[in-house]
């Protein structure tokens, strides 16, 4: 049971979904995946079927009409999975913040594990709230959750 | 060759085959994370995938593309046994195509757009390798008096002398069951999409797991005959399957995927053509 | 019961049960009738099978008065063509027709002088000959009963006020018979006689339904078989000028070189019958007549006579320039057929390839003339015969049931009919891979022409590149009948039909796993009596040839439980299914739909891939024509200067 453990820490596949922000925070994770990061060292692998995927990065501050799909995307992943929330418009809705047509923020919608600030969110950071939604999928279907230290 | 002596050969084979397999996937990813100015995933990250998809809860959305996921990964262990334990060259092949088409069947029978359109295309893949296999079993034949793998081992010389154009073309038919760029059509490895996911789209956890472990034994039964093409001795062969292995690799990362009709006419019109030519060539100069 | 009792009775049993058929006009009349006649026949040809196994060939002549009645016939069914192509005004039935009545009393009468046929036996009956007796008794027979069923819900959909069955059976039942007398016999001329009411069978069968289509296409089969009529007559007045003789046996055991000319326009007659290229659009044209039709004439029985034909001659043109040829032409015809079929979208038409594919595959195995290709080429009939045989009545059922015939129109009849899709399924999959019988063949047609190398490096190539078509289409038609949901009403099962195609379909599954017996039993006698020696080994039930080797029953237990075991478990499988996945915009219910436009559900459907610019008949039926007649020409020539 170890090596299944840590295998589903070594082995995290990413379902990238944009909820209708600016894109900036895309091309900040699709610049994890260049040399210049690259996030595949850590076993990561945009895979673009969410049935495949272990965590959910999303962006944007949600809106009417992806709601539902934003929804269906997380049903459809199966278990264990974590979802980042990253940039500030994926955790309450940043610039657009209280606009009619925005939900205001990922957690609206499906629960949140980890929010990475920042507009747009930087490749470090992006990386370390990754890295935080692993130690999250390690600590699920286990029964507890645990805080990494250093966090706010 | 005992009975003993198959059998030992042939349940080692089965029980080391994951394991080479995904070392090899393992350098596969390294390697085309170096080529590309990256570090890349550790060796045994495939291990980490497969783990990780075993211990994952699945999502099924049709109860037959399970069946046909265990039938596909059932009939490529029977291919791989029949390989190992020395049989005729055509009957593998042809017991490999019904594994073939069984993961076709698999992504049919799901409703998904996705997955059927990526079986249309796993179909013109086999149409383009499966007439470069048979033609290179029949050349086998012509070179050594029969159609089995035990024959090649018996062979006094190497076939790579006399059959040089022949694995030329085997080399291409590897790079379409490798699901290697140029011929990645029908799904593509990991790092890329094609038609979201293909034939795998519907499958997730402990099934995916068990296609992945059967693509795992078919790149073993690969490369191990390509191994065939120098059984004299044996380790030469070993080595010319892994240059033949890392030469996928390399031309995966300078070539771009390309359309199926390209796929079918460059497989035929070199795979076929080269294999006819070094036949002519056999029985005009022999 | 003696031996010529029994051919007697195959071959005049079923025109007598035809002759009743006209008189009877109720379903279940008929349906008693036909039953027991099908069971007497298929009793009939099994005492045969054991009496000849036992006793060795049966040489028989009936009484001399009747070779003045097949003449008198023959003459008699020549001007009902001549009067079918004046009252339709076609000038191609009116022509060919024509040479026929002129060539063939020139022969009767110039060349053979009206006293030769009778030093010849008229019915030689030896293993080939009831091998295609059982086939066409009990296939034909299921394939009767089946049409019993049939057509009633086809009269009813096409809402006749009057029943055209009597005709419809007549014709259908008098033609067992009239087969039966063609693989019985010996006498070229007697084989004439059959050969024609075949034809006129055919024409009448595939009319039937009396539209324009039909009409049109019956006459195009019309001329198309006159063609191979005529190179009969031809090859008749050869015969005799150059070897004295028309008895098969007679030719075939001359190998003189004089005999290869008669012998190849023989074989041109087999291939006319055969629908091979570039005959092949009388088959494809005859596909609008019923279903029955189609599973009895054109794939199981009909058709196959003349790849029979082309076997039964093979010893005679055994390691000649001749078999080459035909080997090539025969590979040729299978490796286009195959990559046309992959463009066709109607079923009837895709079997209608896939049956001129197989007769090219089994007239290629005669070409290749060794031990070990005949023996495919027999086992190819057979296995060929029962899984094509159960596809079409299959595929008929499956048209009644949802109205169409098209392929894109049976997606999710594994929902609908779960039992008929099973009973496709398996069908297919006996078609195409191993260890099935059809691909058995093929495994051993490969490797017995891989063995003569030389020139047949050209069929091997043809024949590797028509087993991966083949894989595409019968892949995509599979893969098409898969998936969907839960059926609005429960499937209708007419008894008849189908447990012919059960029947059937377990047929091909017992004979694929028994072949080594059947090897025993039936094709190797069949070899040894045509002159040829031992095709396999057949120690433990495995087949091994000298280069070769294939494990039936070993790889039958290994499908056992690579597919059936999985199939078995999942349905066993009572989990909830989760949604396919359509980019998060699915819409809940049983039916696959996503959010569209404005928030409206869109249905989500897939075409089936056809790719019709690469394997469409406007591509590539004008180069397989042209490059059939170069090869036919190329036959011809290497004979005649030879």
């Amino acid at each position: 049971m170890g090596f299944l453990k840590r295998a589903r820490v070594k082995s995290p596949w990413i379902l990238h979904y944009c909820t209708g922000g600016c894109n900036g925070c895309d091309i900040e994770i699709l610049a994890c995946l260049t040399p210049l990061y690259d996030v595949e060292r850590f076993g990561m692998l945009n895979i673009g079927n969410p049935k495949h995927a272990d965590i959910l990065l999303i962006t944007g501050p949600v809106n009417w009409k992806n709601r539902d799909v934003l929804k269906r995307l997380y049903d459809q992943t199966p278990d264990p999975k974590v979802v980042v929330a990253v940039g500030v418009c994926a955790a309450t809705g940043g610039v657009f913040h209280n606009c009619v047509n925005t939900l205001g923020g990922v957690d609206k919608v499906i629960p949140v594990d980890v929010y990475v600030r920042g507009c747009a969110a930087r490749p470090e950071a992006i990386i370390d709230g990754v890295v935080l939604a692993l130690q999250k999928l390690e600590q699920k279907n286990s029964g507890g959750v645990a805080y990494a230290t250093g966090t706010r | 060759m005992t009975l003993t002596w198959s059998l030992i050969i042939v349940v080692g084979a089965l029980l080391l085959a994951p394991l080479v397999g995904g070392v090899l996937r393992g350098l596969d990813r390294k390697l085309t994370a170096r080529l590309q100015g990256r570090m890349g995933p550790p060796l045994a990250q495939p291990f980490y995938d497969f783990g990780k998809l075993v211990g994952k809860s699945h999502s099924v959305s049709s109860r037959a593309s399970v069946a046909w996921a265990w039938a596909y990964f059932l009939l490529t262990l029977t291919a791989f046994t029949l390989f190992f334990l020395g049989q005729d060259l055509l009957v593998v092949f042809f017991i490999l195509a019904f594994a073939g088409g069984a993961l076709a069947f698999g992504a049919f029978s799901t409703r998904s757009p996705y997955a059927r359109l990526g079986a249309n295309r796993e179909l013109l893949q086999m149409l383009a390798y499966e007439p470069i296999l048979l033609l290179a079993a029949v050349a086998i034949y012509f070179q050594t008096g029969k159609f089995t793998v035990h024959s090649v081992l018996e062979a006094g010389e190497p076939l790579l002398l006399y059959l040089p154009l022949v694995f030329v073309a085997v080399l291409v038919a590897l790079g379409i069951k490798m699901r290697k760029s140029p011929f990645d059509i029908a799904a593509s490895e990991h790092a890329h999409q094609e038609l979201v996911r293909g034939v795998y789209t519907e499958y997730s956890g402990r099934h995916l797991a068990l296609i992945e472990i059967a693509h795992w034994y078919e790149l073993v039964l690969l490369l191990a005959f390509i191994a065939l093409f120098w059984a004299q001795p044996l380790w030469v062969g070993v080595l010319i399957a892994l240059g033949a292995f890392f030469l996928e690799i390399w031309i995966d990362n300078i070539a771009a995927r390309l359309r199926w009709s390209w796929m079918v006419g460059a497989s035929w019109g070199v795979g076929i053509t080269f294999i006819v030519a070094n036949l002519v060539l056999l029985s005009v100069l022999a | 019961m003696s031996g010529e009792l029994l051919v007697s009775s195959l071959v005049l049993l079923p025109v007598a049960v035809a002759l009743c058929c006209l008189a009877l006009r109720c379903v279940s009349g008929q349906k008693a009738l036909l039953l027991t006649a099908m069971a007497v026949l298929m009793a009939a040809a099994v005492a045969l099978a054991l009496r000849v196994l036992s006793e060795g060939p049966l040489v028989y002549s009936p009484a001399a008065a009747w070779d003045n009645v097949i003449a008198v016939l023959d003459y008699l069914i020549i001007g009902y063509f001549l009067y079918i192509g004046f009252t339709s005004r076609n000038s191609l039935v009116l022509g060919f027709g024509a040479v026929l009545a002129v060539l063939l009393p020139v022969v009767q009468f110039g060349v053979l002088g009206g006293h030769a046929v009778a030093a010849v036996p008229v019915f030689h009956v030896d293993v080939l000959s009831i091998i295609m007796c059982l086939v066409i008794t009990v296939v034909g027979g299921l394939i009767v009963l089946y049409a019993t069923d049939y057509m009633p819900a086809h009269e009813a959909h096409l809402k006749l006020e009057r029943t055209r069955r009597p005709q419809f059976f007549f014709w259908f039942v008098l033609f067992l018979g009239v087969m039966n007398g063609l693989v019985f016999a010996d006498s070229l001329l007697w084989l004439f006689f059959f050969w024609e009411v075949t034809t006129l069978c055919c024409y009448h069968l595939i009319r039937h339904d009396l539209n324009e289509e039909a009409k049109a296409n019956a006459l195009r089969a019309l001329w198309m078989n006159l063609v191979g009529s005529v190179a009969m007559v031809a090859a008749i007045g050869l015969a005799y000028t150059n070897v004295g003789t028309v008895s098969i046996q007679e030719l075939i055991s001359g190998g003189a070189g004089l005999v290869l000319l008669p012998i190849a326009l023989l074989c041109l007659t087999g291939f006319t019958k055969a629908a091979q290229v570039p005959f092949q659009s009388w088959l494809l044209g005859a596909m609008v007549a019923p279903t029955p039709v189609s599973a009895l004439l054109h794939s199981s029985t009909m058709v196959k006579a003349g790849v029979y034909l082309v076997l039964r001659l093979a010893p005679g043109y055994a390691d000649t320039s001749l078999s080459l040829l035909v080997a090539v032409f025969g590979a040729f015809v299978f490796m286009v057929t195959s990559l046309l079929a992959i463009g066709q979208n109607i079923s009837k038409r895709v079997l209608a390839y896939s049956t001129i594919a197989n007769l090219g595959l089994i007239i290629c195995c005669a070409g290749i003339n060794t031990d070990l290709a005949i023996a495919a080429g027999i086992a190819l009939i057979i296995f060929h015969a029962v899984s094509k045989g159960m596809l079409f009545m299959a595929v008929g059922v499956a048209e009644q049931q949802i109205g169409s015939r098209d392929i894109e129109d049976m997606d999710g009849l594994a929902a609908r009919s779960p039992v008929l899709t099973i009973a496709a399924v398996i069908g297919m999959l006996s078609m195409l891979f191993l260890p099935f019988g059809v691909a058995f063949a093929k495994w051993a047609a490969i490797e017995a022409a891989g063995a003569q190398a030389g020139w047949f490096i050209a069929v091997v190539t043809l024949l590797a590149i028509g087993s991966a078509a083949t894989l595409v289409f019968w892949c995509k038609w599979l893969g098409r009948m898969l998936g969907g949901s839960a059926p609005a009403s429960k499937e209708q099962k007419p008894f008849l039909a189908y447990g012919s195609v059960l029947l059937l379909m377990a047929g091909a599954v017992v004979l694929s796993i028994f072949v080594a017996p059947l090897m025993t039993v039936l094709i190797q006698p069949a070899l040894s009596g045509m002159g040829y020696g031992q095709a396999f080994d057949l120690a433990g039930w495995h087949l091994s040839t000298a280069f070769g080797f294939f494990p039936p029953w070993a790889l039958f237990l290994a499908l056992a439980v690579a597919v059936l075991l999985p199939a078995l478990a999942a349905r066993g499988h009572r989990k909830e299914l989760d949604p396919v996945y359509l980019c998060g915009a699915n819409v809940d219910g049983p039916e696959l739909r996503f959010t569209g436009i404005a928030g409206e559900p869109v249905q989500a459907a897939t075409g089936g891939a056809y790719w019709t610019q690469w394997f469409g008949e406007g591509r590539l039926t004008p180069i397989s024509n042209w490059s059939a007649l170069l090869l036919l020409t190329a036959l011809f020539a290497g004979v005649i200067l030879a």
